[in-house]
């Protein structure tokens, strides 16, 4: 069958044809496609960063695009190597005629084999010349802004193939400005689609250090997310931010079973709970409810909620004016969360009273009953 | 630690609306929705009418070091420079050919007073709200808006004045 993978071998005194040879480099360059492609999922390894300078023709402003070196691993399997950094060309966007005024354009790496521009080549008995080499070349291209939505509609080849070309790897975007025919701007993400990072496919990973780390960000930028499965103390999981590289728990799972966070745990309610808050609240506002606590659980009837309100005294400032101001309550109750809450000054019970909305204390209790939430 | 209060302010001109203390969590961690619903109720003190409705939308969750006297008269005050500081300068409002003029004691010198206006009541119960920005040195402000007939519950905010509510 054609799909079988052919090892070349050799014995003594063979004379090697160029097919020979060929299928030596080409079951190699197989072998590592095969396992970029089932084993990696496709997008940047490391640099391929766009970055701009500001520039001015014709007293507008606009940007000077450049693509850094870096590596790529396509959907095919093909490495794709930018040695150098690359200006991005403003002739190429515009014969292209894909521009739109003001949308983000994805730019894409496109791997490809292509001949050498000179040498090496090489006369064959015919007298026809030959190159010696393929060049492991690449294109830096652009779309039509939505194109970055059908990346992943690109089609691998068959499970024995080598790596093609023509898969684009996506790298950022660009903004035209048609006025002056050069790029307005340049981003790494648009509409929630950003620079295609490449990937490991595992289903199981395996440290030898015993502790095996996920990170965010590399070990050397702090503050980044970090989580560690590590044997010591048992065995334990932690997550945290990292500092030189080393987790700082926030969040520990034991071994033995213990957890240990830092801040708060929220989840499923917890039947025979109860959930309190308290405070001063003013006149015309809800009572906040407690912690844990949200107005879809109330709502949904997972909790049985209790509302107590107080007056204060003095529940508001007294009015001016010399004289034995007497605060009276004119109404302090709760509908629902709401708060109503008035007082009404007197002085020697003579003069007629001042109304004033004022401030109460209150009580929130949630309690959540054993026909909801979960048994602990 | 300097025990906190939770503060709902105005977004626009950052004049206080209502105080409230929290003990079993951070006022900080709660949005405008959770402390007032479909809205704040401004109410009148003598007879405990709800006047007008103040949507969460327009609204701010703040915290600031507990000051007792911002729980008791909230809005006699606004955040200057993210702290409480209590206003005597209280705005005016009336209506105009136009729309409504509200008139306010001047801001030191630089300063442009932000102006948020909503408006209840007219004979189809509507409501309004309406912003301008003042000129520096300026003690009024006109905002051209055809109001319908019918008499309207204002609630006047101004940048470092005193929450104002008045019948026009």
């Amino acid at each position: 069958m054609s799909d079988r993978i052919e090892r070349p071998v050799f014995f003594e005194g063979q004379v090697l044809g160029a097919s020979d040879l060929e299928s030596s480099v080409e079951y190699g360059r197989g072998h590592m496609a095969r396992h970029e492609r089932y084993l990696h999922t496709w997008g940047i390894a490391y640099g391929l960063e766009l970055s701009g300078e500001d520039r001015e023709r014709n007293s507008t402003k606009y940007k000077d695009i450049t693509v850094s070196a870096g590596v790529a691993s396509d959907g095919t399997g093909r490495q794709i190597v930018v040695p150098e950094s690359e200006r991005l060309d403003p002739e190429l966007f515009l014969d292209l005629n894909i521009a739109r005024e003001g949308a983000w354009h994805p730019v894409f790496l496109v791997g490809r084999d292509e001949d050498p521009a000179a040498e090496p080549l090489i006369e064959t008995t015919c007298g026809t010349t030959q190159p010696r080499r393929k060049v492991e070349g690449y294109e830096i291209t652009f779309g039509r802004p939505g194109d970055e939505l059908e990346l992943d509609e690109q089609t691998s080849p068959a499970a024995s193939g080598g790596p093609d070309g023509g898969w684009k790897v996506l790298l950022g975007f660009v903004k035209w400005n048609s006025t002056i025919e050069r790029f307005s701007d340049l981003a790494d993400s648009s509409g929630g689609i950003g620079r295609r990072y490449a990937g490991a496919l595992a289903d199981e990973v395996v440290a030898r250090g015993g502790v095996l780390s996920l990170r965010s960000a590399a070990a050397t930028e702090n503050g980044k997310p970090i989580v560690v499965v590590d044997e010591a103390d048992g065995g334990k999981l932690q997550f945290g931010l990292q500092t030189n590289g080393v987790v700082q728990p926030v969040f520990t799972v034991k071994a033995s079973g213990d957890v240990a966070a830092t801040g708060t745990i929220t989840g499923k309610l917890t039947t025979g709970v109860v959930y309190v808050e308290s405070g001063v609240a003013y006149d015309g506002m809800l009572v906040p409810l407690p912690a844990g606590i949200t107005e879809d659980d109330v709502e949904a009837g997972q909790v049985v909620l209790h509302v107590s309100v107080t007056p204060r005294y003095p529940g508001s400032p007294k009015p001016s004016g010399a004289g034995n101001w007497i605060p009276i309550v004119a109404e302090c109750l709760a509908v629902g969360r709401r708060v109503r809450c008035r007082y009404l000054w007197t002085k020697d019970l003579t003069v007629a009273p001042t109304y004033v909305n004022g401030a109460c204390d209150y009580l929130v209790v949630a309690y959540v009953p054993a026909s909801s939430g979960s048994t602990s | 630690m300097t025990e906190q209060m939770t503060l709902l302010v105005n977004s626009h001109t950052q004049s206080v609306l209502a105080a409230a203390t929290l003990r079993g969590q951070s006022g900080s961690d709660l949005e405008a929705a959770d402390l007032v619903g479909e809205g704040l109720e401004i109410r009148n003190p003598a007879d405990g009418q709800v006047l007008l409705e103040v949507e969460p939308d327009e609204l701010e969750v703040k915290t600031a070091d507990l000051l007792g006297d911002v729980l008791l008269q909230p809005r006699a005050y606004a955040l200057v420079d993210d702290q409480p500081a209590l206003q005597i300068s209280t705005p005016g409002i009336i209506k105009t050919g136009t729309g409504v003029r509200v008139t306010y004691s001047a801001l030191p010198a630089g300063e442009k007073a932000k102006v948020w206006v909503q408006l209840e009541g007219g004979f189809q119960d509507e409501r309004f709200v309406l912003t301008a920005e003042g000129t520096s040195g300026g003690t009024s402000v006109d905002i051209n808006h055809t109001l319908p007939a019918g008499t309207f519950e204002a609630l006047v905010l101004v940048t470092k004045h005193k929450a104002t509510v008045a019948q026009i």
